[in-house]
């Protein structure tokens, strides 16, 4: 125990020592850079105005960037997405619309599904309704 | 505290200031003076204001720590991004002025080279305490670090001083 502690002592007094040694060498350069020091010059107070006039010089640019990003943002909205949109065009509503697969699904004999039966009663069900619209097939055209 | 009362108390930190400030800026003269005049004018227009928590020296070098960290980052973003984008070169990683680390005593040459060897944090606080004589725990306050902290840093930094110049000289007796 005695010995560790006589060792640590030993160790502090090196270690100060040694501190010693760098604090000489670190005065040793303060001295050559003090030397070297320009002249206390605290800024006027003009130099702080114009510093405060450049500031506000930013802040009105600043303003100025935020307005114009308003704007556009503003004008985008306006400009309406879709091209085919026009303001005089109608647009079909929702309700009214038809998909023009429709037919496929008017089935023969569909009736039977949701009639319930008479005996004695002979129905005459109608035929698949033909398509509305003859819907145009495109053809591969082979170039000349 | 009046304004007068800060020139005067400012103007007898100065030398202390310049040299703190020299050190932020990795030894660039020019650089070093700008940000402390800039350091002087944030003080007078009341950007940074002394509340009394710690010593005036103290605060003023956090203020100049600082400004010297803000100027870096503009440096940085005008050199890494602009000049990037432009030149389509990599921006230079800052070194110490060549020129600051040849002047002086042949001691003075071999610490300053050690130093800039170091890391950041290991420097400034080898600096504060060794060449400015603040305590560690000032330093820890200079660099907004804990005690525990700034106290690791001083020791590694010390011990790695030691090997850096240890090495220098040995070099030195070989020639």
């Amino acid at each position: 125990m005695w010995g560790n502690d006589k060792n640590e002592d030993l160790d502090f007094c090196d270690n100060d020592f040694r501190d010693d040694d760098l604090r000489a060498r670190f005065a040793e350069l303060r001295r050559e850079e003090e030397a070297q020091t320009p002249e206390f010059a605290f800024p006027s107070p003009s130099r702080a105005w114009q510093g405060r006039r450049w500031s506000a010089g930013k802040l009105i640019a600043g303003a100025v960037c935020l307005a114009a990003i308003v704007a556009a943002v503003f004008l985008l909205r306006l400009v309406p997405t879709n091209p085919e949109q026009k303001p005089g065009k109608q647009v079909a509503s929702v309700a009214e619309w038809r998909s023009p697969t429709d037919f496929l699904l008017e089935t023969p004999g569909r009736e039977l599904l949701r009639t319930v039966p008479a005996i004695g009663v002979w129905h005459e069900y109608p035929k698949t309704s033909k398509p509305r619209q003859k819907h145009p097939q495109v053809r591969k055209q082979a170039l000349p | 505290m009046k304004q007068t009362d800060y020139q005067g108390e400012l103007g007898r930190l100065h030398a202390a200031s310049f040299g703190w400030a020299l050190w932020c800026c990795y030894h660039r003269r020019e650089e070093a003076e700008e940000v402390l005049q800039t350091a002087y004018l944030k003080v007078l227009e009341g950007a940074a204001r002394f509340d009394g928590r710690s010593s005036l020296r103290t605060w003023f070098f956090g203020v100049i720590r600082r400004t010297a960290g803000e100027q870096r980052r503009r440096r940085w973003l005008g050199d890494q991004v602009l000049r990037r984008w432009f030149t389509r070169q990599p921006a230079p990683v800052p070194a110490p002025d060549p020129e600051v680390l040849a002047t002086g005593s042949e001691s003075g040459r071999a610490l300053r080279k050690a130093l800039a060897g170091l890391p950041g944090r290991q420097r400034e606080v080898l600096h504060l305490v060794f060449y400015q004589d603040l305590t560690v725990e000032e330093a820890s306050r200079v660099l907004n670090v804990s005690l525990g902290t700034a106290r690791t840093h001083f020791e590694r930094g010390k011990s790695q001083l030691r090997q850096m110049l240890a090495k220098e000289e040995r070099k030195h007796v070989g020639q």
